[in-house]
């Protein structure tokens, strides 16, 4: 549904972009995640048609953005959190009336409807845009982008700034539309988020793709330790095969990499020191993961395993 | 086309959000026609003629020419502020829509509240060609060139928008492609120097507007060639500043959020 190859870009003497290469299969839910400034707007530009790229070529629903613009703006979806696509000055309805006409949307009554009780919009369908709260906002534009029923959903940073609750319907809405097997290339800075979302991330690091897997992927092969903590019934008996982070009486805790030994290996070994009566599993989280990545992008890079 | 009609529509009713009086902006937007027409009647109280044009004669000049630049700023509200859409990004949004991007900035920008100049510029000229007698004819060369005239002046500010996307800024570049040249336009080209005449003739082409096919009607010089020379300049223009905007929102850079 997404093919890049080679995609680079440049503003003035700034690499924005460089060389960067994917893939998005029909039904993937993918998160673009990286940095401040490592090229992830502007590779969603690329991807849109906004921006023309220096080179690499872009295939987005079989067309190519640049040479096919207007006939892809209609496959595609795109809200960029900062921004509105709506009319400013307009009530949210009239929008739609507009864009349904733009896009010459079949049913297009009955779409809007089904967005706007899916999106919950009916306490402000009325109201004009530019007196809407941010969380109103977002979901009327997620709801605009939806309208012409895209194959492709592309989202940059669509819950930034919002407040808890907001970001909790926005996320409800996309995990039940990404279910419905809709392709979606999500940028974000939450991490949660992508936990919840997506089945795979890519992540960006100055200009280039630093990580492309599932989280899973991220998860095992970051080579952040995890942590196991396990509680003996006396004081364990000698020295653990992993460094032991923690040691209190007859409490425990080792650290270790799972991209190296799994855990019940380590479980068992612990073993060998006493009675085990209970034991706690530390995964690294996915923030501290993407963290490494952000920090030592040359590490990742070289490392086989992340790419 | 109708989606081009609503599309207008959904920009003047966001336009009535604001409470704009309509029929105030009219007026005022006559008054200023008015009062850049008073100029030229008081310029010719002292003298009778400039460069041998009467005041009726005159009228026919000023006449087009505001007409020209009215239908520009009725339909162009936004793209005359295009600096703003390269400068904050906004342009982004418009190549999201499965329209040519022109279009939609020129959707987004009529301003009906500049209709006061346009029917101003059209009764000015009215009153010339009522003065002179003129056949039933003329009065349909009058409405061609102001159609051709308005065409040429819309593709003047389509080709100094579209340097945007070079320069970013375009405020100044207006100042001499737009108000300094309608300004000139009002009189006749003989009072100005050869330069600034063949200017007029190729980059800043406002001699089609309304001096050479008028001094071609009222036979102080060329023929019906001349009187249909504006139809081909138009069409040269326009198509010009259409491939200027193509070429320019390919180097579009948007902006770093
Ligand atoms: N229009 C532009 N002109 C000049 N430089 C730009 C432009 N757009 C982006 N850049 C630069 O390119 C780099 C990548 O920017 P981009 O917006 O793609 O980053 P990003 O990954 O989306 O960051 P963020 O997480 O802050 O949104 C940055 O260094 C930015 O300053
Ligand atoms: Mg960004």
């Amino acid at each position: 549904m997404i093919e890049v190859l080679g995609l680079s870009k440049r503003f003035g003497g700034h690499q924005a972009v460089d060389g960067v290469a994917f893939r998005v299969e029909p039904g993937e839910f993918v998160a673009l995640l990286g940095p401040n400034g490592a090229g992830k707007s502007t590779t969603v530009k690329m991807l849109t048609g906004i921006l023309h790229p220096d080179a690499g070529s872009v295939r987005v629903a079989g067309r190519s953005p640049q040479r096919e613009r207007r006939a892809l703006a209609r496959e595609i979806g795109v809200v960029f959190g900062q921004r509105t696509g709506l009319w400013w000055d307009l009530p949210v309805c009239d929008s739609f009336d507009l864009l349904a006409a733009m896009y010459r949307v079949r049913a297009a009554a009955e779409r809007a409807a089904e967005l706007r009780s899916l999106l919950d919009l009916d306490g402000f369908w009325h109201t004009p845009v530019r007196r809407l709260s941010l969380g109103q906002r977002v979901r009327a534009d997620i709801a605009a982008a939806l309208l012409h029923r895209p194959k492709v959903l592309f989202l940059d940073e669509p819950t930034v700034g919002l407040d808890l609750l907001a970001k909790e319907r926005v996320r409800e809405f996309l995990s039940g539309y990404g279910r419905q097997g809709a392709t979606v290339l999500l940028t974000t800075h939450d991490l949660a988020e992508v936990e919840a979302l997506c089945g795979r991330v890519l992540v960006m690091n100055g200009g280039r793709l630093a990580f492309d897997g599932t989280v899973a992927d991220l998860r095992q092969r970051a080579g952040v330790p995890t942590l196991l903590t396990v509680e003996y019934a006396g004081e364990p008996v000698g020295e653990p095969a992993w460094p032991a982070v923690a040691r209190d009486g007859r409490s425990l805790t080792v650290s270790f990499d799972r991209s190296q030994v799994g855990a019940g290996t380590v479980l068992a070994a612990l073993g060998e020191l006493g009675e085990i009566l209970d034991i706690r599993l530390h995964e690294p989280d996915l923030e501290k993961m993407v963290r490494r990545l952000y920090l030592h992008p040359a590490c990742a890079r070289d490392d086989p395993r992340l790419l | 086309m109708s989606v081009l009609v609503r599309l207008v529509a959904g920009t003047l009713r966001g336009q009535r959000q604001y409470g704009v009086d309509f029929v105030g902006s009219i007026v005022l937007s006559a008054l200023v026609t008015a009062g850049e027409f008073g100029v030229v009647v008081i310029i010719l109280t002292r003298f009778p003629r400039i460069a041998g044009w009467s005041l009726p004669q005159l009228a026919l000049l000023f006449g087009l020419s505001a007409t020209a630049t009215s239908v520009y700023r009725t339909l162009t509200d936004e793209l005359h502020d295009f600096e703003r859409y390269m400068v904050n990004g906004e342009f982004d949004a418009i190549l999201l829509r499965p329209w040519p991007s022109l279009l939609v900035m020129l959707a987004r920008g009529v301003n009906l509240g500049k209709l006061g100049g346009l029917l101003e510029g059209l009764g000015i000229t009215a009153w010339g060609a009522a003065r002179l007698g003129l056949a039933p004819s003329g009065w349909g060369w009058l409405l061609l060139f102001s159609v051709t005239g308005s065409a040429l002046v819309l593709a003047i500010g389509i080709a100094t928008s579209a340097t945007a996307f070079w320069l970013e800024r375009i405020g100044e570049l207006q100042v001499f492609t737009l108000y300094a040249p309608s300004f000139a336009a009002e009189f006749p080209q003989s009072i100005y120097a050869g330069w600034l005449r063949a200017l007029f003739l190729s980059a800043i082409p406002i001699a089609f507007v309304n001096y050479l096919p008028v001094r071609a009607m009222l036979g102080h010089g060329g023929g019906i060639a001349t009187m249909l020379l504006p139809v081909p300049a138009a069409a040269i223009s326009l198509t010009l500043a259409a491939l200027l905007w193509s070429a320019g929102e390919r180097r579009y850079r948007s902006t770093g959020s």
